[in-house]
């Protein structure tokens, strides 16, 4: 085991670190009410990852082949989120389905594409599924870089972006002055890398997965206050990433990102449970407290 | 003309489809006043807030504005009432704010109640969201406001609050400046309300405008 564990150290290394980016960053995305564009974003980034491995397969092994899907995958993305922004703007009504229309359209694009190269097949799948143990060393470390940079960036502006997400979901804009909107292309820069980079890595299953399924499960959770979420979205994504790698290690017929969507379910599923046991308690403790010290009911006449 | 806040002559615009919505508009803002834009549905109340803010183009006339944008705090009406963070009332100021906000911040406002400050956004009352979205406004010391439909929806408890505030406002006073609002008010405000206040009433329906009650 601890030979796997040598073996796949980047690869462990950009989970932990991936997985909690992309599910700080879906905190954000959910509060703005954004997680159906963030499929056709992400299917988009799949139909440029595929486009760039077709078009640019004879120089694999080069660092053209290795960075340019990534660089098709970003400009990919871009365009979706542009359209998609134009698409929807002014519209409060049918906003998903406009994004249900543009995500069929790409699925649609990406199929296309892959059959154009029939060298894209084993890639289609991987792109759509993932799978950590497959990453190469190189893969591993750029994902880690652009993981570390996604949490400098949302540690940093955390308060600025958490401000415009609030503004966003409330309001339906952006009503503070320009002087408070520090972030604001920062945090879509980073998006943009951190989803792109994480669809031809690590999948759009993971991706996916990793940006609403933790603040999905944790809102849940009677947690209060917007710290306790992202610590429990971080952690629980961590957590998942590493018990669900390590788990399809030891069974290799378990397919590792489906491993990890499986146990993050149940890890949440116990943190849930948990949290419901310990109010009952408390709240059977409170109330034979107050079945032995009765506090005597006042009421008044109403005028 | 030192304390003009807003200066509009011959205004007239219009929705950002095209209709025209009113035409002629004119009138001077001095600071310490109120203005009250009033009037039903679809008159273009909304659309003249947002070109008081500059965030809509004019088609005739003109806005001036004597105060900068980043002394003017916009509180539009909530689109959503919850939202999928799962903030507290201190939480929504804080990030605001960019710092974490004590109790010393706020207890001058006299909005809020700090047993208040751990209540869940999503579970607080309208009134609750709606003072904590004033002080929002007020901790980034603001010298003009701007309200679409503040009273929506808030009990007798509230709507006092917001009016007694607004008052201590826009009370003249040296140390903190010349300050102003505007407010979309759909109904209008009693008589007792509006005596607290030095008034510019618009009426879009009638268009017509004047101190006090119009």
């Amino acid at each position: 085991m601890m030979s796997l564990f040598s073996l796949y150290k980047w690869t462990i290394v950009a989970g932990a670190l991936a997985a909690p980016a992309l599910a700080l960053l879906g905190v954000q995305l959910a509060t703005r009410d954004r997680a159906m564009q963030t499929l056709c974003v992400g299917q988009g980034a799949m139909v440029g990852v595929l486009a760039g491995i077709g078009f640019l397969h004879s120089f694999e092994g080069t660092p053209l082949g290795a960075i340019g899907p990534l660089g098709c995958a970003v400009l990919l993305s871009a365009i979706t989120i542009i359209a998609t922004d134009r698409l929807v703007a002014g519209r409060m009504a049918s906003r998903n389905t406009l994004f249900a229309f543009v995500f069929a359209f790409l699925l649609g694009a990406g199929s296309l594409v892959s059959a154009a190269f029939p060298a894209l097949e084993s890639h289609m799948a991987q792109v759509y599924f993932g799978d950590l143990a497959t990453l190469t060393i190189f893969d591993s470390q750029v994902t880690s870089l652009v993981s570390l940079l996604c949490l400098t960036v949302l540690a940093v502006l955390a308060k600025s972006v958490s401000n415009q997400s609030f503004e966003l979901a409330i309001f339906g804009n952006l009503v503070s002055s320009a002087g408070d909107r520090r972030g604001t292309w920062a945090f879509k820069i980073i998006t943009l890398v951190m989803l792109s980079l994480s669809v031809q890595f690590l999948g759009f299953l993971f991706t996916i997965a990793m940006l609403f399924l933790p603040t999905s499960l944790m809102s849940f959770v009677s947690s209060k206050g917007l710290k306790a979420h992202f610590i429990l979205c971080a952690l629980v994504s961590i957590a998942s990433a590493l018990i669900g790698f390590v788990l399809s290690l030891n069974y290799t017929r378990l397919p590792t990102v489906p491993a990890i969507v499986m146990v993050m379910f149940l890890l949440s599923v116990v943190i849930l449970s948990g949290e419901r046991l310990y109010r009952f308690v408390a709240r059977a403790g409170e109330a034979s407290r107050s079945l032995l010290d009765p506090q005597p009911i006042t009421a008044t006449n109403g005028t | 003309m030192n304390d003009v806040v807003y200066d509009l002559q011959s205004l007239s615009y219009a929705t950002p489809t095209g209709r025209p919505l009113q035409t002629g508009l004119t009138l001077t803002l001095r600071a310490n006043q109120l203005l009250l834009i009033r009037g039903s549905n679809g008159c273009g109340k909304s659309t003249l807030l947002k070109i008081l803010l500059g965030q809509f183009p004019v088609m005739k006339g003109s806005v001036r504005r004597y105060i900068p944008p980043e002394r003017t705090e916009y509180m539009p009406q909530l689109e959503n009432t919850e939202v999928h963070f799962p903030l507290t009332l201190r939480d929504v100021l804080d990030f605001s704010h960019g710092r974490r906000i004590t109790w010393d911040d706020i207890a001058p406002f006299e909005l809020l109640r700090e047993d208040q400050l751990d209540t869940a956004w999503n579970t607080a009352s309208g009134g609750e969201r709606k003072r904590t979205l004033l002080t929002r406004a007020l901790l980034k010391n603001p010298r003009l406001l701007v309200f679409d439909e503040p009273m929506n929806h808030l009990d007798g408890e509230s709507r006092q609050a917001m009016i007694r505030f607004m008052a201590r406002f826009l009370k003249p006073s040296e140390s903190k400046g010349e300050r102003a609002a505007v407010m979309v008010c759909h109904q209008g405000l009693p008589e007792d309300e509006e005596r607290q206040f030095d008034m510019l009433c618009l009426d879009l329906d009638s268009m017509t405008s004047g101190r006090g009650t119009a």
